[in-house]
């Protein structure tokens, strides 16, 4: 294995509020800097990239030294919440936008995909766009010619091929534009998230696609989305940024993990209703129950409804159930509350409660990302090596 | 060792005279295709089509030779007035057009820039292109009427020196395409310059000898203080050898030609530098 992407000490500076309102003697300064082929000398006073602080300078860093290494064949996975400097990443990669410091070395024919279809004009036919976009990546005309049955089959367009694509229906566009990438053949491949349009078959089409490129061909892939499922099924490793930082680099599954941690801010988890609401154990073993407490009412209430939902790591629903559904409701509530969630069959991980409080008629308390549990193995029974999905049942093989 | 094993090094720095020629010419099927797709698409759902490239310049020639030849009577002497008022204008329309559309190349292309890397040079170079394949075609309309009044007048309107005329149009593409990057340059920037090429290059052509009148016409009728402005101006002097070469009303003069090809130069190898210092950036300030 050889690395095929180094990444030294990339930062990328913003300035923020309007260009070239600046002091003229500002912009000569650094115009000079430029000119010496030094750094921007403002560039030394910037801060990270904290959306949600009001910054004191004007300057920010969308990306700042930000060191990794991607080896052959590997398929990269970079998550982050908006605002984490992935976009920029991507763009320096395409060499779309230059950085202000630091340098990325890279081995073999880049190809990004940060859109489909890019370039691609409505009046041209199928055929046309094909080469057009195709030359518009880097390919070269016998290359395509080469490769035009196989993309045409791949979108499925056989039959349009000659139509100008403003005929075509969106999603068959999405399908031509992948199609003309993937069969780029690349060396290093640069996925935004594109995959998100396009019906579910194609969507699988596409994933299978891309699994191919990276073990079939060697071909070494980073791949930006927001659906941590796809993610996790397409990469081994993968890295998150956090503020324009490279927070963690490692296997996928834990950069996963500590993205959805990351997400949820542990705030005081007081409401409307009560100032304090709890679980009781936040590490059980699989079978156990788990118990969540409201204690000490604030206001005075006729009625109250409850509803509880369990979520996985991917903020996937595994269960909810509500008081609504069983025909009960609070009346006259007392100072504390509790619920019991019996025998909870889930395999190991961690687990989010969230509460939706109301009236019977309504909810509006909605108490989200606050209360979570850990499940580990129990101890009385034979743990599975391994484990997939979020349920266990016990299993008789009867051999 | 490991160092020379990279095919491509991303940093923040780029030397001046750093154009990357080895991938502008790997990219030569996008110009190929992009051209293509200028000349297929202009005209599309139109009901005249490609017609319409004859019909800008005759209309324009007869409307120039109402106006200059008839109503201000600076119309040449010996030669048809019609051909006259046809060949400087179609010269000039070029030089228009690709001077203006180079200068919005980063406005335009926006879209596409901000998606996939390729050498941004290419934008331009299809706009010059394309270009051409338009003014070739408008060329030939010249000939044909060229050739018309030969039958009519018997008088052959070609001078020997259209030999020359490849010459010609060189420093006209190159004069147009260095005007346009430096203001495309600018432009990411500053978007006044927009608005003032848009409404001044037009009017330019009232002070560019061989549209309306020949150049030394020109020089006689005009107030003395404008004088410099015509003297002087680079483009004036190739469209007015232009005329003499085709159309036999103008004048060609070597030194004049040597003076606006040492001007284009100038102006694109600028226009080249600054775009190319601009171009690795411009997503962040346009």
């Amino acid at each position: 294995m050889s690395k095929v992407i180094e990444i030294n000490n990339l930062s990328k500076v913003y300035d923020l509020g309007l260009v070239g309102t600046g002091t003229l003697s500002k912009d000569l300064n650094r115009a000079w800097a430029k000119l010496l082929g030094k750094p921007d000398p403002y560039a030394t006073i910037v801060e990270l990239n904290d959306r949600t602080q009001k910054s004191s300078s004007n300057m920010v860093y969308a990306l700042k030294d930000i060191n990794f290494s991607v080896e052959q064949g590997e398929v990269l996975g970079i998550i982050g919440q908006n605002g984490a400097g992935k976009s920029t990443l991507l763009k320096i990669l395409s060499q779309i936008t230059s950085p202000s410091i630091g340098s990325i070395k890279m081995k073999g024919r880049v190809a990004s995909l940060l859109e489909v279809g890019t370039g691609m004009h409505p009046e041209m036919t199928a055929r046309q766009n094909i080469y057009l976009n195709g030359s518009l990546m880097g390919m070269r005309r016998h290359e395509i010619t080469l490769k035009l049955d196989e993309i045409v089959d791949f979108a499925g367009i056989e039959k349009y091929i000659d139509t100008p694509i403003k005929r075509f229906s969106s999603g068959m566009t999405v399908r031509l534009g992948f199609a003309i990438a993937a069969f780029l053949e690349p060396e290093i491949l640069i996925v935004d998230e594109v995959l998100a349009v396009g019906d579910a078959e194609f969507q699988k089409k596409a994933v299978g696609k891309m699994q191919d490129v990276s073990k079939g061909g060697g071909r070494t892939v980073l791949f930006v989305s927001h659906n941590m499922e796809l993610v996790k099924q397409l990469c081994q490793k993968g890295i998150l940024l956090k503020n324009g930082g490279l927070s963690q680099k490692g296997l996928i599954g834990d950069i996963v993990n500590s993205y959805f941690n990351d997400n949820t801010n542990l705030k005081s988890v007081e409401n409307k209703y009560f100032k304090k609401v709890d679980l009781i154990d936040k590490v059980i073993k699989t079978g156990d129950s788990i118990k969540i407490c409201l204690s000490e009412i604030k206001i005075k209430i006729d009625k109250l409804s409850i509803g509880v939902v369990i979520k996985d790591q991917s903020d996937k629903v595994i269960f909810g159930a509500n008081t609504v559904q069983y025909n009960q409701i609070y009346e006259n509530p007392g100072d504390n509350i509790s619920i019991e969630l019996e025998k909870i069959n889930l395999n190991p991980g961690r687990y989010w409660v969230e509460l939706y409080l109301g009236n019977g008629s309504f909810d509006d308390e909605f108490i989200k990302g606050a209360l979570f549990f850990d499940v580990e193995w129990s101890q009385s029974f034979a743990s599975p090596k391994k484990h997939w999905g979020n349920n266990y049942y016990k299993v008789n093989w009867k051999i | 060792m490991k160092q020379n094993k990279w095919d491509k090094i991303i940093s923040p720095k780029r030397s001046l005279f750093e154009i990357d020629f080895k991938s502008l010419w790997h990219y030569r099927d996008l110009l190929r295709m992009l051209v293509f797709r200028d000349f297929v698409t202009y005209y599309k759902q139109t009901v005249l089509g490609p017609i319409w490239f004859f019909i800008q310049p005759l209309f324009t020639a007869a409307i120039n030779l109402f106006v200059f030849g008839s109503l201000a009577g600076l119309g040449p002497q010996g030669v048809p007035g019609f051909l006259f008022y046809m060949s400087g204008p179609i010269l000039w329309q070029y030089f228009q057009d690709t001077f203006t559309k180079t200068s919005s190349t980063f406005i335009d292309n926006q879209a596409v820039f901000g998606k996939v890397y390729f050498p941004r040079l290419i934008m331009p170079l299809t706009v010059l292109i394309s270009g051409l394949l338009k003014f070739g075609v408008q060329l030939c309309l010249l000939f044909s009427a060229i050739v018309y009044y030969y039958f009519q007048t018997n008088n052959l309107s070609i001078q020997w020196e259209i030999i020359y005329f490849p010459i010609l149009l060189l420093i006209i593409m190159i004069m147009a395409m260095g005007f346009g990057l430096i203001v495309s340059s600018l432009t990411t920037k500053y978007r006044d310059l927009k608005f003032l090429i848009d409404f001044a290059v037009p009017l330019l052509r009232y002070i560019t000898p061989g549209i309306a009148t020949s150049y030394i016409v020109f020089i006689e009728t005009l107030p003395k203080q404008l004088i410099p402005l015509v003297k002087y101006n680079p483009i004036g002097f190739i469209i007015d050898s232009f005329n003499y070469m085709f159309v036999g009303a103008g004048s060609f003069n070597w030194f004049y030609i040597a003076y606006s090809a040492s001007f284009a130069i100038i102006v694109f190898i600028f226009g080249i530098l600054i775009f190319n210092q601009v171009e690795k950036n411009f997503m962040d300030t346009v």
